[in-house]
């Protein structure tokens, strides 16, 4: 083995082989929550890990004056509160805080942005960061175009060392496909698409990655995966917690900005997506959008035949009283703003031509959870459902539950014991949790190290933002031709409004009883 | 014998062996009926308990240990309880402990967690078979074979010295996916090595042979490799002319193996090894030396390396109690220092390591390739 200039030949056979190049990372809104709850504890978990670089600092910019040292500081409790390595190893957050620099400044002041760059110019010098840079928009979204804006202005957009510069986008990614468009606008007249990590932390989940190995790093589902073999697919992810204070965000978004459009189109993509030629960022992320171009069209004229809407009135989760949406904080009394939402979706392709998807979401329902059903279609003769004990035999049903149960389980027939036949249906699970006594990584530390080695697969790309959005403005555009005052009701607790039952079972279905 | 700890990442919750009826005689058939019967135990107590996910069965790999006392027994079940979380399996510990009963003695339990939120997971089984007798220790292998797990890989970890003369691994060997051994407790380390060797190159030895001193070394590798990472020390690589390997007075063979490591990704082609130094064909030289051993850190221990560039620029990875620091000096001034922890140094986290991997390990036959050929050739092992 001979050393060369351009490849590292210690690092071959460890078992991480490949280490971010040193790099220095800015996020904007580093007063809020995000940034103490999840980000930083990311960071410290991943130099706690040994997946850092040597060369590495943190720059947190936000409006407020306050010192290195508070900033530090705060995100010491953060760590200390929310890092899922808690509380900080002292000697190690000796020298990591030392990383940690606080840059103040209003998003909009061109000043901030030439302090920003000195700042980052010392970190090159000082921890040898090597002029690559990773900003964060951690902010509210409104201030995304501008900062990004200054950024191009004050040519932050390039390495002044011929290095990399990416930038992660926190969701929401526009509010409808006129602003997406906007904002994709915006961001790539100053970043290349290739600089530019769109994130959507429901891609960093160990579970939701387990989708592809489940399905890619097994022979045996994939000749089954089509229309031949699947009657239909349920996709649910139910939060059991109301708006709980976030009034005044939920009025602008509603269940299916907050949840459909992003999350729960991604669970789509990748279990309706063909197999991609490579794990590499665009291979994938091709497979993807042509997903979500295979989605049939809503005719906004008639999105009542395909989508339900509910918003949850007074109720009881879980044993404990809850308010009706109306009465939260923040909530306008007559809001018409969706909680709960179900649609049925179909998707033009060879593969899953006739397979409905049923997607439903929705805030304040019995219980917490997110799962892909896989229904397979029915025996095409039952050979065991006759006589005076006769029982129907049940179709196959495969499960991905993403959370809180991490797993896969397999609904298959089985005889009972005894001399008759009967036979009922048994599960065969496999659990995460009872399978593996350790914790899995954070999604964000996943995606954050993705993003500084440069690799996109689980960031969406420009164009399935486009896609995506173009299906649910449609959705959009028929809500607001149809002038509504009340939406159907559903009491907090319950699993939707009535609506919702009558407009699957009208197909021969049944929601799934989670 | 090297003490191990059963020590294992905070984060991950402590696994605990249910406790098991005292060894008696059992076959294979007695063995797999116990099994059963404790996982049904199990599986009713989980649902008396109210318990809300289903015990899942989840085994990767078949590890069989062979221990040679039954102090040694005692930890390999312990760091085998402590590694069931992360890699659930079933265990066979053979403890050859002439001081037992002359039968073959088997004993069975279940290990498992209490995740939070008071769930149970059963984790591993593990099957102790004791060989009170060379008589007995023979019908080890007959005693073995029905209880590997199929489909899933088979290996063997040998705790102390080589095992590359032993009927045992002879035995086994041709149902083993992987053996790994220890070589930092190897009796006679060149002549060890070179039988490692030969075994690694014999095309009709099948596992795949691994060594928990890799492992040991593991952290120093990556911290190393980790400073020629950024693209401004990279070209650095071709400018080592100096190399001081240091490790824990004692034995020496964590620090040899390091070096063969280490010249053998650079390219560096030896010419001449005594005890304390080797020095290569492109005059560079590559010392060894003993330092003062610290509490709490055994002999023979890795303790750091300093690379030195022909501009007298200075790279150093350093032990300092449970942490390194990692420092770049350009002739004489501190560029940068940076502190890691260290990996806990626990056989469990060895094990672990070397279990997370099913392929070869290149890098490692290398550099075992490099430091055997500098060693004095040694008469050939039987095995």
């Amino acid at each position: 083995m001979v050393a060369t200039a351009t490849a590292n030949p210690l690092r071959e056979g460890l078992q991480v082989e490949r280490m971010p190049e040193p790099n220095s990372v800015v996020i904007f809104g580093a007063s809020g929550d995000l940034t103490k709850r999840k980000l930083v504890p990311a960071l410290y978990n991943l130099e706690l890990e040994g997946l850092l670089p040597n060369g590495f600092g943190v720059v947190g910019f936000a409006r407020r004056p306050i010192p290195d040292e508070e900033f530090r500081q705060q995100m010491l409790d953060g760590i200390n509160n929310f890092s899922r390595n808690k509380p900080a190893q002292p000697d190690v957050w000796e020298s990591f805080s030392q990383k940690l620099h606080y840059c103040p400044g209003n998003f909009d002041d061109p000043a901030a942005y030439q302090r920003l760059a000195e700042t980052l110019n010392k970190l090159d010098a000082e921890h040898g960061t090597a002029g690559n840079r990773l900003f964060y928009l951690a902010t509210a979204p409104e201030y995304f175009p501008v900062i990004l804006q200054q950024l191009g202005a004050a040519g932050l957009n390039e390495s002044p060392a011929g290095g990399w510069v990416h930038v992660i986008i926190e969701k929401p990614f526009g509010r409808d496909l006129a602003t997406a468009l906007e904002l994709n606008r915006t961001v790539q007249g100053v970043f290349r698409e290739d600089q530019i990590y769109r994130i959507d932390h429901y891609l960093g989940k160990e579970t939701v990655q387990n989708i592809l190995v489940f399905r890619f790093a097994n022979g045996i589902f994939e000749p089954l995966w089509n229309r031949n073999y699947i009657d239909h697919v349920q996709i649910t992810v139910s939060e059991a917690v109301g708006v709980e204070g976030r009034g005044g965000y939920y009025e602008t978004a509603g269940v299916i900005r907050d949840m459909i459009q992003n999350h729960m189109l991604q669970l789509l993509t990748l279990v309706a997506m063909e197999p991609p030629g490579s794990f590499d960022g665009n291979a994938v992320r091709d497979e993807k959008v042509k997903v979500l171009r295979a989605l049939r069209p809503i005719n906004p004229k008639e999105v009542d035949r395909s989508v339900v809407r509910g918003q949850y009135t007074a109720g009881t989760v879980g044993g404990k009283p809850v308010a009706g949406y109306r009465q939260e904080k923040g909530v306008a009394p007559a809001s018409t703003t969706e909680t709960f939402m179900a649609l049925k979706l179909h998707l033009d392709s060879w593969r899953w031509a006739g397979v409905p998807f049923y997607l439903r979401s929705g805030k304040a329902l019995p219980k917490r959870s997110t799962e892909i059903a896989i229904q397979f279609k029915q025996v095409p003769l039952s050979l065991f459902d006759r006589g005076a004990n006769a029982e129907a035999v049940e179709p196959n049903l495969l499960v991905l539950n993403i959370q809180p149960d991490e797993g896969i389980s397999l609904r298959f027939t089985s005889k009972l014991p005894g001399a008759t036949v009967q036979v009922r249906p048994v599960n065969m699970d496999f659990r995460y949790g009872t399978s593996f006594g350790v914790p899995t990584p954070e999604a964000y530390e996943r995606l954050i190290l993705d993003c500084m080695l440069g690799e996109a697969a689980l960031f969406t790309r420009d164009d399935e933002v486009e896609a995506a959005w173009t299906f649910i403005n449609r959705i959009l555009e028929g809500w607001g031709q149809t002038k509504t005052t009340a939406l159907p009701g559903y009491e907090a607790g319950t699993w939707g409004p009535a609506e919702a039952n009558a407009f699957i079972e009208a197909e021969g279905r049944r929601w799934r009883r989670l | 014998m090297t003490p191990l700890s059963t020590a294992v990442n905070a984060a991950v919750p402590t696994a605990v062996n249910r406790p098991a009826p005292a060894p008696r005689p059992m076959d294979s058939t007695a063995i797999e009926k116990e099994l059963t019967a404790l996982w049904r135990a199990e599986a009713e107590a989980n649902r008396q308990a109210g318990a809300t996910q289903p015990l899942s069965r989840t085994l990767l790999h078949t590890l069989i240990i062979v221990a040679p006392d039954h102090a040694a027994a005692d930890q390999a079940r312990a760091i085998a309880t402590a590694l069931s979380p992360r890699q659930p399996a079933r265990t066979i510990v053979l403890e050859l402990n002439p001081a037992a009963e002359a039968t073959l003695n088997a004993a069975v339990s279940l290990t498992g967690v209490t995740l939070p939120g008071g769930a149970a997971a059963v984790c591993g089984e593990q099957i102790s078979l004791i060989a009170g007798s060379p008589n007995a220790a023979r019908r080890l292998t007959g005693a073995v074979l029905p209880l590997l797990l199929t489909n899933v890989p088979s290996f063997v970890w040998w705790m102390q010295g080589s095992p590359m003369a032993h009927p045992l691994l002879r035995d086994l060997a041709p149902v083993l996916d992987r053996l790994i051994v220890d070589s930092f407790t190897f009796a006679a380390l060149d002549r060890d090595l070179a039988a490692l060797r030969r075994a690694i190159a014999d095309p009709h030895f099948l596992p795949i042979v691994s060594d928990l001193a890799w492992a040991r070394l593991a952290p120093w590798r990556y911290q190393t490799a980790q400073i020629f990472d950024a693209a401004g020390t990279r070209p650095y690589l071709q400018r080592l002319r100096q190399a001081e390997v240091r490790y824990m007075a004692g034995p020496s063979g964590l620090a040899g193996l390091f070096a063969g490591w280490l010249a053998e990704r650079l390219g560096w082609k030896l010419a001449v090894r005594d005890g304390e130094a080797m020095r290569f064909a492109g005059g560079q030289v590559l010392r060894f030396k003993p330092v003062r051993a610290i509490a709490g850190v055994a002999a023979g221990y890795f303790a750091g390396v300093t690379l030195t560039a022909d501009d007298g620029s200075e790279f150093e990875v350093s032990r300092h109690g449970s942490t390194c620091t990692v420092t770049h000096q350009r002739r004489g001034d501190l560029q940068t220092e940076r502190v890691v922890p260290l990996r806990l140094e626990s056989a469990t986290e060895w094990l672990g390591h070397e279990l997370g991997r099913l392929s070869p390990v290149p890098t490692y036959e290398a550099a075992l390739r490099l430091l055997t050929a500098a060693s004095a050739p040694e008469p050939e092992i039987v095995g």
